[in-house]
């Protein structure tokens, strides 16, 4: 082995690749075209739902002038709730009021045009205002299970929510107006506390809690954009693999390459170097192009350790995917071919694998594969580190797997590599 | 003769699967000395260089270039040896400098020094003014000029150049034949292959003629082409050689054998004096538009035909 000449080699087809405008266009164009249609298309969290409500008032009494509190008062706070989202505020309600019309709510309900008809029964408002029980109806429209949930949770969370805070009222007025004299001392709290558990017989509180990471755009952008890098891997590394003998016999180069004082060796470690240069070109592209879109990508390798290591992860990567494109080159007959059925076979793994496609969206068996392919493991601790920021635990526990496929996939390749170059010269 | 062998070749067989490319070739080259290898398509030249380059097993036989196997010495060989293939190894989409450092950097030159012969080597094959330029924009006759600069990168004592000037106008091809003496007189020892015998009787010192697989003749150009005989060469050259005119000059021809192409018939004979006033009136009867008849000395081509009974190209 020359390493003169594997550098000579290596930058011999850099060179010529960067001279290649279809090598360009799967190292630069292509990326930068599907992270933008991803970006638009898809890398966006779903928006907060608006229920649109039909509101009743079977109540007879909501216009009485001396109620402390009203049908019309809560219809008042419907119109004044938000959501916070990235984009800003967004109401949650889109309340029409129509009187005491039920049949016409109930019809328009029907007929699609809204999601939800709330009906308040006659004496609500007085009931209310008088701590007694305020009865209402509340009608769903269903056919569709998606809209049908998310509108019974939103209205069911909202009036629970009015209900205790009405409650803490009810409780709060009664304690001030105790007579407390009248009572041994102590006496009092019990009471106040016994009817806390009337109203509250289970107090939870549920918060939602989203990973920060994949909170809105940049962390579904970043998980794009890891996804690119990992196509890349993939797509390129099988190409870089299938054209890397059959190439030079095409170009009829390769009989005078070899008629230098050079090895087999040489050819394969040059030519390798020069993918790897490429991939890593490739992947910087990805990368630099989602961070410019805002995609969400952390790399701090001083503070975090399992940042040192994604070079060494996208490294395995290129590698075991050249390999596994030397083994294709046994079957191709020109360099032509061999990058066709370089991508024939990685455009399917691309969606198979759950590299590109999340593995939750594939059937049950094809994630068994996609969990065992070690390009996928690979983009998973890549993405678990770049985009989730998590440390060591993301990654060594698919190091041995995954160095092992490296030199199988590879060390099958070298094998490929020579029964090819044997048959071309 | 007591001079230095350069090349020795002895008994080698090539069989690609099915065809036998080479059937047992044996010579010697010597230092210094250009060795033709003169023969039609399919003959086995290229076979033959493949294996002195290294870069070819030979099914039996041996060969040895500067005392080294080219078997088991092969990249030894490889290291001596400048090789020109028939096709362009330039890469297109680089220029010829790119491309003469790679090269270099194959043959393990350094940097500095790569740059200098490279540099060097495009003056000496006149390409150093369009160094710069991708060589897809080059002719015919500059890719060959840079495929033999590519050659001697490595200074090689050994030269194996494969047909140099197949394709090239005649123009091209004298002017590759310029180069080709210049290597000759600084001494490196060359094997040419090529199918033009005009090509391979200026320039080789020593010709072999091959033909299916087998050397069918070795000597210098002089004793190869006297070996035709005593023969005299009458070439009839007219506007359009029809077959009664062939006919009736290879009436007149020794052995009934003449060589002829769209516009000339050549016949042989050991009285030109008497021949030739009857090949004029044959060649008038015959009806064709005499343009010139001469009276020649046999050519290599003339060797092949009377070994072979076909003609070379
Ligand atoms: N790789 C190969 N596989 C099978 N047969 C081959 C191969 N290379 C050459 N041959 C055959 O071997 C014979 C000699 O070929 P070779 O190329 O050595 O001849 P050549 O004298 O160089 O011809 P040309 O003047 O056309 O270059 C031919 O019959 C050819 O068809
Ligand atoms: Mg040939």
């Amino acid at each position: 082995m020359g390493l003169r000449a594997i550098l000579a080699i290596a930058e011999r087809d850099v060179r010529s690749t960067a001279k290649d405008k279809m090598a360009l266009f799967w190292i630069v164009a292509f990326p930068i075209f599907m992270l933008t249609m991803s970006f638009l298309l898809w890398a966006n969290p779903m928006p907060p739902v608006t229920v649109k409500v039909g509101i009743v008032y079977e109540d007879t009494t909501v216009n009485w002038g001396n109620l402390t509190f009203t049908a019309k008062n809560i219809t008042d706070i419907m119109k004044e709730v938000y959501v916070e989202t990235e984009e800003g505020k967004v109401k949650v309600f889109n309340v029409v009021e129509y009187g005491n019309k039920t049949d016409e709510a109930l019809r328009d309900l029907k007929a699609g045009k809204l999601d939800a008809v709330v009906v308040y029964l006659d004496r609500f408002s007085v009931n209310a205002s008088y701590g007694l029980s305020a009865k209402a109806e509340i009608y769903v429209r269903g056919g569709d299970a998606y809209t049908e949930q998310v509108t019974r949770a939103v209205l069911t969370q909202f009036f629970d929510e009015l209900s205790d805070r009405i409650a803490e009222a009810r409780i709060e007025v009664m304690e001030q107006n105790f007579p407390e004299d009248q009572l041994p001392p102590g006496q009092k709290q019990m009471i106040v506390e016994w009817m806390k558990g009337l109203a509250w017989p289970v107090n939870t509180t549920i918060e939602t809690v989203t990973p920060e990471t994949l909170m809105g755009k940049a962390g579904l952008r970043g998980w794009f954009t890891i996804a690119m890098t990992g196509v890349q891997l993939l797509m390129s590394g099988l190409a870089i693999g299938a054209t890397m003998v059959v190439e030079e016999r095409d170009r009829k180069t390769l009989r005078r390459l070899m008629a230098a004082p050079i090895g087999p060796w040489d050819l394969l470690l040059g030519k390798t170097l020069s993918g790897l240069v490429w991939l890593g070109i490739s992947s910087l592209v990805c990368i630099g192009y989602g961070l410019a879109w805002g995609a969400r990508i952390y790399w701090h390798p001083l503070e975090n350790p399992a940042h040192a290591l994604v070079p060494v992860l996208l490294l395995m990567g290129g590698l075991m995917m050249t390999g596994l494109g030397l083994l294709i080159s046994m079957v191709a007959k020109t360099s032509k071919g061999a990058s066709g059925l370089a991508t024939a076979i990685g455009f399917p793994l691309m969606f198979l694998t759950g590299i590109w496609m999340p593995k939750w969206m594939l059937p049950r068996p094809l994630r068994v594969f996609a969990n065992c392919f070690p390009l996928t493991m690979i983009v998973d601790a890549l993405r678990a580190v770049m985009v989730f920021d998590a440390g060591l635990e993301a990654v060594l526990p698919v190091l041995p797997w995954t160095i092992l496929a490296t030199l199988v996939f590879y060390g099958l390749g070298v094998l490929a590599y020579k029964v090819v170059l044997r048959r071309s010269l | 003769m007591g001079r230095e062998v350069a090349v020795s070749v002895r008994e080698l067989v090539k069989e690609y699967d099915g065809t036998l490319a080479l059937r047992g070739v044996s010579f010697d080259i010597y230092k210094g000395e250009v060795f033709g290898l003169l023969g039609p398509n399919g003959a086995g030249k290229t076979t033959l260089m493949n294996i002195l380059a290294g870069i070819l097993l030979p099914t039996s036989g041996k060969a040895e270039v500067l005392g080294h196997d080219v078997v088991r010495e092969s990249r030894a060989v490889r290291a001596l040896v400048g090789f020109c293939p028939q096709e362009t190894v330039a890469y297109e989409e680089l220029n010829a400098m790119e491309n003469m450092m790679f090269y270099a950097g194959l043959y393990g030159l350094p940097r500095s020094e790569a740059k200098r012969r490279s540099k060097e080597l495009l003056e000496f094959v006149r390409l150093l003014d369009v160094a710069k330029k991708p060589v897809r924009e080059f002719s015919g006759g500059m890719k060959r000029r840079l495929n033999l600069a590519i050659a001697l990168i490595n200074d090689p004592e050994v030269l194996l150049l494969d047909e140099p000037t197949t394709g090239l106008d005649p123009r091209a091809r004298r002017d590759a034949w310029h180069y080709i003496e210049g290597l000759k007189a600084e001494g490196r020892t060359i094997l040419l292959a090529t199918h033009y015998m005009e090509e391979a009787d200026r320039l080789s010192d020593r010709v072999a003629i091959m033909d299916l697989g087998r050397v069918i003749a070795l000597d210098t150009p002089e004793a190869l082409k006297k070996s035709v005989g005593e023969l005299s060469v009458i070439e009839v050259h007219v506007e359009e050689a029809s077959e009664a005119l062939k006919e009736a000059l290879s009436a007149l021809s020794e052995n009934g054998k003449i060589l002829s192409g769209e516009d000339y018939v050549r016949l042989y004979t050991r009285d030109p004096e008497a021949v030739l006033p009857k090949a004029v009136e044959a060649t008038l009867r015959a009806g064709a538009k005499v343009i010139s008849v001469s009276v020649s000395e046999p050519t290599l081509e003339d060797v092949f035909l009377k070994l072979t009974g076909r003609r070379l190209e």
